[in-house]
């Protein structure tokens, strides 16, 4: 039974307070895979309210063959790809690479120790090493290991069959481990879990 | 034995928690041979596990409202939530540069009429003091420069200078 289902019916009959209720409950995700996208806020925020206004245009049409939570991430998928090519001001002033602004890298600058998790810089800097994957694997981990989707809803988010949702997930890892390693001060034999 | 794209979609999966045993057992035989695979093994659980570690950014607020306020456009809306203030300011970047140019060449060329003006203004009024003098025939002109320096009223001066008070002279003019 999908959750959701009270509500989408709501909404799709026109109720404006249960399609509010469905964007407060799923816009922090919505944000968040935004962010990762575009790399600053600013952008991210207007990618979000894209993706829940072709939601809401999408309402009618949606069946419910799958839930509305998949159906969602479908759209904010899609929405992120089309999104991608346009450059805006903001994005402009933070896509400047690292080598540019004098060899500062925000994986480097990360704050040591304990405080690390609970920083802001700790997200810049998993958002910034995953903006450095191909948008096939970053989506993949994207919504595995940030959004927590399972294996079967990502594959049917993606359109693509579980196996390469598997592979791309393990590879996307891979090559994201020794860019956190070095942000991290990861060992090379084991990971400390910690900034030491 | 496994393959190797076998052992990667394992791998992904294992970090989950979501292997049987036989295929665990699998796996690590797998990875015992294998160098790439342990260390595809170690990446995905040293990444998950710092992915996990990842805070959610926070939503701007009045998010949701700016939403409604697009897809029900007759929706009355707060100014306050109206307001992208992250768009606001990242547009206005651009406009705060352009003032602040203005304000740098602006505040150059006032420094610059301004000394001009106390240069004109000190001339007039050692011609003004001069001209005192020559109207009393008496006096120096120092004394009447530092009563015109210390914002003294021109009946001050002309009183000091004539050797009477300015309420004398009022007095005078009211006995008449």
């Amino acid at each position: 039974m999908d959750p959701d289902r009270e509500l989408v019916d709501r909404a799709r009959d026109g109720s404006q307070e249960a399609f509010a209720d469905l964007v407060r409950r799923y816009q922090v995700r919505v944000f968040n895979l935004a962010r990762v996208s575009t790399r600053n806020d600013a952008d991210a925020e207007d990618l979000a309210q894209e993706i829940f206004i072709r939601v809401h245009r999408g309402l009618r049409a949606f069946r419910g063959d799958s839930a509305f939570r998949t159906w969602l991430y479908r759209i904010a998928v899609n929405a992120s790809r089309t999104q991608a090519g346009r450059p805006s001001l903001f994005g402009w002033f933070r896509r400047v690479e690292p080598e540019e602004v004098g060899g500062v890298d925000p994986l480097q600058a990360l704050p040591a120790a304990d405080a690390v998790e609970d920083s802001v810089a700790y997200r810049e800097a998993i958002d910034h090493a995953l903006g450095r994957l191909s948008r096939d694997l970053r989506m993949a981990v994207t919504l595995r290991d940030i959004d927590g989707l399972e294996y079967r809803e990502i594959a049917e988010v993606l359109g693509v069959p579980i196996g390469t949702v598997m592979s791309r997930i393990s590879r996307g890892r891979e090559k994201l481990r020794p860019i956190l390693a070095e942000a991290l001060g990861w060992t090379d034999g084991a990971r400390s879990g910690r900034a030491e | 034995m496994l393959t190797c794209e076998t052992a990667e979609s394992l791998i992904a999966r294992e970090v989950d928690g979501l292997l049987r045993d036989d295929e665990s057992v699998a796996l690590d035989a797998h990875a015992e041979s294998c160098g790439a695979c342990r260390g595809l093994r170690r990446a995905n659980l040293d990444v998950a596990r710092a992915l996990a570690l990842r805070i959610d950014a926070p939503v701007p607020g009045g998010f949701a409202a700016r939403v409604a306020a697009r897809v029900h456009p007759g929706e009355s809306l707060g100014w306050m939530d109206a307001i992208n203030w992250r768009r606001w300011t990242e547009w206005m970047l651009p406009v705060a540069a352009a003032l602040l140019m203005v304000a740098i060449v602006a505040g150059n060329r006032s420094a610059t009429t301004a000394t001009g003006d106390v240069e004109v203004a000190a001339s007039e009024s050692t011609a003004a003091a001069t001209d005192i003098l020559a109207w009393t025939g008496e006096g120096d002109a120092a004394t009447a420069l530092s009563a015109l320096s210390a914002d003294v009223s021109s009946e001050d001066v002309l009183a000091q200078m004539l050797g009477t008070s300015a309420a004398g002279t009022e007095g005078q003019s009211d006995g008449r």
